[in-house]
């Protein structure tokens, strides 16, 4: 069974990743859109189980809205780049072609908002000895 | 008997059914909601005004009202036979006499307090009022706001438009949709702990708790808003305000506008001309047209709610590194305005890092206080949502999850939880320069 702190850290290996398909998407193959959508939306559902799962090294009640607050974020941002890509896909008749570069920069900043979230926890968790 | 139909998208012009047919008035309430014996369900009288005016009195908050009239953007869409029925509706003005209460209810301004009063409880308790609650919303069929819901969704298929729904429709439709689903949970359910028995928690807490923002809360709410802006202008007439209107503004979805941007244009959409003018060059919308020094002027981050708070901080980190915004937040003069919030962060703000209370709250006002729910999960603990865009934590989530457990698919959705937002493509009415507030060729003269 994992830590929460290992749980947070994942996440943010996934969003890296996230990240680098995102960069990419626009330029290989737009196509590959419900994919990522798919992906995303299916980390998401993995993440919440992962945090219901996880556990804290030690006893602290403390941190939990913190910890909820994080991981609510983290499911917000990863569902908001959903709607984006959903809406994206309803508004465009073709999708090569279309201009995609607002759509990838929605995500990258929604990607990073998440980011920041989980550093905010991956550093409040350390201070507590969660690290 | 409790109605399990669910209401059907507006039929054609010659078919509307009138609220009798509807049951508006027949419904019973589950017995968690029961209206107090001495409360009736007062029907307020549609007045006609003019094929544009769904109700008049005309007030400022009729204007607001009309603000989030889907008619245009449904006519814009060529939804002809749906625009036609609402315009039917419009011009018919009336309900049948059967519902006709002798003292005609003025939409969204019945429960208003005088402006003085609401400005000082929003200034010194951070809050005006409680929005009210499921069983008052029920009880007010004069909701006849049309919105459009989405199709449900079924894996990653596109959910499109799938039919438009009255206010008053889609509440009941929820009601009797969480009513059910305890029913069916006690029902079915052994040894007496019913079946799915968190889920029905759920169900339970939301037909008890849920803070509904329809079209006449979130028309008060904005009115309200809009009140307070002026009145802290007019107290000096060097002091500016920024309206921030943050998460719009962010590199998001180009085109795509979202529910601050929305709101501000709403409410000043709502300016009359002269107060265009006097406001011009006072009310900007970036913190680099900020000019006036902290001591006479004041930067709001505004939006209709703020769930899990993370799109504030996302507005908060991008611009904490800008001098004038940084100097502003050192000064205590950047707020949060909201239409509704919980009662937590309405005494305590939000935290700019939850794991780090010292590193500051931004203070939060709000028009309404939600109703306190505590088995919601998430940290504001209630069932926030609206006509206007539907909350996934703590309301659609929930009941995605029932219908799941009811039907084995999402098709029972109540149409209140796929609520397509009505901002998204929404022309702007007002232009925010920093020299002047312009109406747009979408914004109509006041």
């Amino acid at each position: 069974m994992s830590t929460v702190y290992e749980t947070f850290q994942a996440a943010q290996q996934q969003i890296a990743a996230f990240s680098d398909q995102v960069a990419r998407v626009p330029e290989e193959n737009p196509a590959d859109l419900p994919e990522l959508s798919r992906a995303i939306q299916e980390y998401a559902s993995t993440f919440a189980q992962n945090y219901s799962e996880a556990h804290l090294s030690h006893e602290n009640s403390e941190l939990s809205e913190a910890l909820e607050t994080t991981r609510d974020a983290v499911i917000e941002s990863l569902g908001n780049i959903y709607s984006y890509i959903e809406s994206f896909l309803a508004h465009s008749t073709q999708i090569p072609g279309a201009n995609m570069g607002p759509l990838a920069a929605s995500i990258s900043a929604e990607l990073t908002s998440a980011d920041r979230e989980l550093r905010m926890a991956l550093e409040g968790l350390a201070k507590r000895g969660e690290g | 008997m409790m109605p399990h139909s669910n209401p059907s998208p507006v039929p054609p012009v010659e078919a509307i059914p009138d609220a009798a047919e509807q049951g508006v008035a027949e419904r019973p309430i589950a017995p968690e909601l029961a209206l107090p014996a001495n409360q009736t369900r007062a029907v307020g009288t549609l007045a006609v005004a003019g094929e544009s005016s769904p109700v008049a009195p005309s007030t400022g908050t009729e204007e607001l009202a009309r603000e989030l009239d889907l008619t245009q953007r449904l006519a814009d869409q060529a939804t002809a036979r749906v625009h036609s029925a609402r315009i039917n509706l419009l011009r018919t003005g009336e309900l049948p006499a059967v519902h006709r209460d002798p003292e005609p209810v003025e939409m969204s301004s019945a429960s208003r307090m005088p402006t003085s009063e609401m400005i000082g409880r929003f200034e010194s308790a951070h809050h005006v009022k409680q929005v009210p609650k499921l069983d008052e919303q029920l009880g007010d069929p004069t909701r006849m706001m049309l919105f459009e819901y989405l199709a449900p969704r079924q894996s990653l298929d596109i959910p499109g438009p799938e039919g438009v729904m009255t206010e008053t429709d889609a509440l009941w439709q929820l009601h009797d949709f969480l009513h059910d689903f305890i029913t069916m949970s006690e029902q079915q359910g052994k040894g007496g702990r019913g079946k799915n028995p968190t889920l029905a928690e759920a169900a339970r807490s939301i037909l008890e708790s849920v803070s509904f923002i329809g079209q006449p809360e979130y028309a008060e709410a904005a009115q309200a808003l809009g009140d307070v802006w002026k009145d802290y202008l007019d107290g000096d007439p060097e002091r500016k305000l920024c309206l921030l209107a943050g998460i719009g503004s962010l590199e998001r979805y180009d085109g795509m506008r979202k529910s601050d941007d929305f709101l501000r244009d709403t409410i000043l959409s709502s300016f009359s001309d002269e107060e265009l003018e006097k406001y011009s060059g006072r009310i900007v919308a970036g913190v680099e047209d900020m000019d006036a020094d902290p001591s006479k002027g004041k930067i709001v981050m505004l939006d209709d709610w703020s769930i899990t708070g993370k799109q504030m901080r996302d507005v908060y980190y991008s611009l904490i590194d800008n001098p004038t915004f940084k100097a502003y937040v050192e000064s205590g003069k950047v707020e949060i305005n909201l239409l509704i919030a919980s009662e937590d962060r309405i005494k305590n703000g939000l935290a700019v890092n939850p794991y780090e209370p010292t590193h500051g709250h931004i203070p939060v006002f709000a028009y309404y206080q939600s109703h306190e729910a505590p088995l919601a999960k998430r940290e504001q603990r209630a069932h926030i949502t609206g006509l206007h865009s539907t909350v996934n934590f703590d309301f659609s989530g929930p009941l995605k999850e029932m219908a799941k457990k009811d039907t084995g698919n999402y098709a029972v959705i109540p149409a209140i939880a796929r609520v397509n937002p009505v901002y998204h493509f929404a022309p702007r009415k007002v232009e925010i320069t920093n020299t002047a507030l312009r109406r747009t060729d979408s914004g109509e003269g006041r």
